[in-house]
């Protein structure tokens, strides 16, 4: 166990992506966590200076409403992670699930969840993720669960491949010639053996989600009591003219975190997938 | 072999098993016909029965569906049609009714022991799984006891040791050691081992074999052993069946089928296989052409592009397995009883 760990860390540190990501991500952490202590203002306090260009005493300047862009970012930072963080995880588990019985247990069940994969593959997430806010308000949960609900299915996809090929294992028959049956199977060795790819795409569902989130936000469906990056730039839309920073700020902070999970995603998938197997026959 | 132990319920009957593999390619002849729906026929009715406690060797060319008929017999697959007994009860019901219970029964050794364990589980979670899911042992503790006896048992010393490490910290040997006894914890009636040790280093094959042998008598447990090599094949064996395409050509006992072969194929496959009895010089049969495929078995007798008896009636008269005395089966039309 010390040797996997002292392995990964080397690995880790040989894969750029993932140590620049790893970098950036806990910067973010840190700014979610001590958000009350960074942010200068509360975020909701409106002052009287309305779209106050940057200066020394709001460094990113103020909305139309007069609030301190600098402290809506900073804690807009703690609703980006929960939501982006929470629908990837969902769409994680389902994927997960989805793809490791249908390619697990093949036949008629892979038929019947391939035709589900299909169907939800040319569904438009975001068309739905509107209708279901339009059907059902705004709320911060809402948004969350639809996107983990829609976005399942590369997850999916994944995991099928990587169950109809640990199916064809010894090692999956040889349990089966034990008498484990299918499910302690699936959850024993199929979804243990086949879950690295999974882990490396949903760091970049978290991502994607972060920018739903935000876009639902920017045209006016997020959740208003909370505040987050997507609000931030819808605020800034009627002041482009005299209030750049605004949009210009909210969209760095998505940018950045964007950025942040697409390169912790994609160094993880260059480093887990052939690598991690053999990490204690290496070390 | 006397009358008596004949006369008993075969620990393992194999009634006219078939086990056809569907393709979703379709197959195209050499010639440029075209096959729609290929089935690869790996195994194609086959009958056998083994009396409690015998082992059977089954050999024959890679592909002929060796492993095929194995898994059959573990039922890791389903057979396509025909019918295997378990000590007179019929397999598919006993999976049915008691899945558990029937794998308790038959047990299966597997070719490549380096894939046999879930790389992420150490040796010692391995065998407590396993005791656990079969409710042998009361607890985790008498579990562990047992799990170190049984590795001690199999000459893996210090056994305490070998618990807390996982499958690719031991050699090939070690694993398959590891295999044949976490099957052999469940007392099976009968073990299915699938080429045991082609994957192994020469120098230690004789010992896993001794393991298996010895370890199966001890339980009075019926064993099939496949292999490609026919010297062990005959040394462990009390009867042999030579396979090809999916069928048995030639069955008997070990010593009989090996020393005097009838069927042109095993006489082939004998001849070409040099250390049987280096005394008896016999000129090696050249057999021209490859196997066919399962997927487009030839009419007739299978056998018959290859076979240097062939006749033209071969082409068109399906063989049966005849009786040709003492226990002595032959698929072919040239050769006559007794
Ligand atoms: N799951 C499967 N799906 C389709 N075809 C299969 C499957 N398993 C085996 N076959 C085919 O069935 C035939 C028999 O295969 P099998 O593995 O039983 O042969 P074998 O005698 O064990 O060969 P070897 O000595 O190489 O192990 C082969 O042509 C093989 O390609
Ligand atoms: S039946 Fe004919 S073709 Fe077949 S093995 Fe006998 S002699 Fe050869
Ligand atoms: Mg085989």
């Amino acid at each position: 166990m010390k040797q996997t760990l002292k392995r990964a860390w080397t690995v880790t540190l040989g894969n750029p992506q993932l140590k620049i990501g790893l970098v950036l991500l806990c910067i973010l952490l840190l700014v979610a966590l001590f958000a009350p202590v960074i942010a200068p203002y509360d975020p909701y306090f409106m002052s009287d200076e309305l779209v106050e260009a940057p200066s020394a005493l709001h460094p990113l300047g103020t909305d139309g409403l007069g609030r301190d862009i600098l402290s809506m970012l900073i804690f807009g930072t703690r609703t980006s992670l929960v939501v982006g963080v929470t629908a990837a995880f969902i769409a994680g588990i389902i994927g997960t699930l989805i793809g490791g019985v249908a390619g697990y247990f093949g036949g008629k069940v892979d038929a019947v969840l391939g035709e589900l994969i299909n169907v939800f593959m040319m569904m438009p997430t975001f068309f739905l993720v509107l209708i279901v806010v339009a059907l059902f308000g705004s709320g911060l949960f809402n948004v969350m669960v639809v996107m983990g609900l829609t976005s399942w299915v590369s997850n999916a996809k994944l995991m099928r491949a990587q169950a109809m090929s640990l199916r064809q294992r010894t090692f999956v028959r040889s349990a089966e010639a034990i008498g484990e049956g299918r499910l302690l199977i699936l959850f024993r060795h199929v979804v243990p053996n086949g879950i690295f790819p999974i882990i490396a795409n949903t760091t970049m569902g978290i991502a994607s989600a972060i920018l739903t989130e935000s876009s639902l936000a920017f045209l006016g469906l997020g959740d208003p009591n909370v505040i987050s990056w997507g609000q931030v730039i819808q605020s800034g839309k009627s002041y482009l003219t005299n209030g750049w920073w605004i949009c210009l700020f909210g969209g760095l902070a998505i940018i950045y975190t964007v950025v942040t999970f697409y390169l912790i995603g994609d160094g993880l998938n260059r480093v887990l997938s052939p690598k991690l197997r053999n990490l204690g026959k290496e070390g | 072999m006397n009358e008596e132990k004949r006369e008993q319920t075969p620990i393992l009957r194999v009634d006219d098993v078939r086990c056809h593999y569907p393709q979703k390619k379709k197959y195209v002849r050499s010639d440029g016909t075209v096959i729609r729906k290929a089935v690869v026929k790996a195994v194609d009715g086959v009958s056998f029965s083994i009396p409690k406690g015998e082992i059977l060797g089954v050999i024959g060319e890679s592909g002929c569906g060796k492993s095929s008929l194995g898994r059959l017999l573990v039922r890791l697959e389903k057979c396509t049609s025909g019918k295997i007994y378990l000590d007179g009860q019929d397999m598919e019901n006993l999976y049915r009714k008691d899945r558990l219970a029937f794998r308790r029964r038959t047990q299966m050794v597997f070719q490549n022991p380096f894939d046999t364990f879930d790389p992420r589980h150490s040796i010692g979670k391995i065998l407590m799984d396993t005791m656990k899911l079969h409710h042998i042992g009361a607890n985790d503790q008498e579990r562990r006891e047992m799990a170190i006896a049984e590795l001690a048992s199999a000459g893996l010393l210090p056994a305490e040791s070998f618990l807390q490490r996982f499958p690719h910290e031991f050699s090939g040997g070690q694993l398959q050691r590891i295999s044949i006894l976490r099957s052999m914890l469940l007392g099976p009636d009968v073990m299915v081992a699938d080429e045991p040790v082609s994957m192994l280093d020469v120098s230690i094959r004789a010992d896993i074999i001794n393991l298996l042998y010895e370890s199966t008598r001890k339980k009075n447990t019926a064993m099939v052993f496949i292999s490609h090599d026919i010297t062990t094949t005959r040394y462990i064996s009390d009867s042999i069946a030579v396979m090809y395409l999916g069928r048995i050509v030639e069955m008997g006992q070990a010593d009989e089928v090996v020393t005097a072969p009838r069927h042109p194929y095993t006489k082939a496959l004998i001849s070409n296989c040099g250390s049987i009895d280096p005394r008896v010089k016999k000129k090696a049969i050249y057999l021209p052409g490859e196997p066919p495929t399962p997927v487009d078995i030839p009419s007739g007798c299978p056998f018959w592009p290859r076979c240097p008896q062939a006749t033209k009636e071969c082409r068109q008269q399906e063989q049966q397995l005849k009786d040709m005395g003492g226990n002595h089966f032959v698929r072919c039309s040239q050769v006559t009883g007794l």
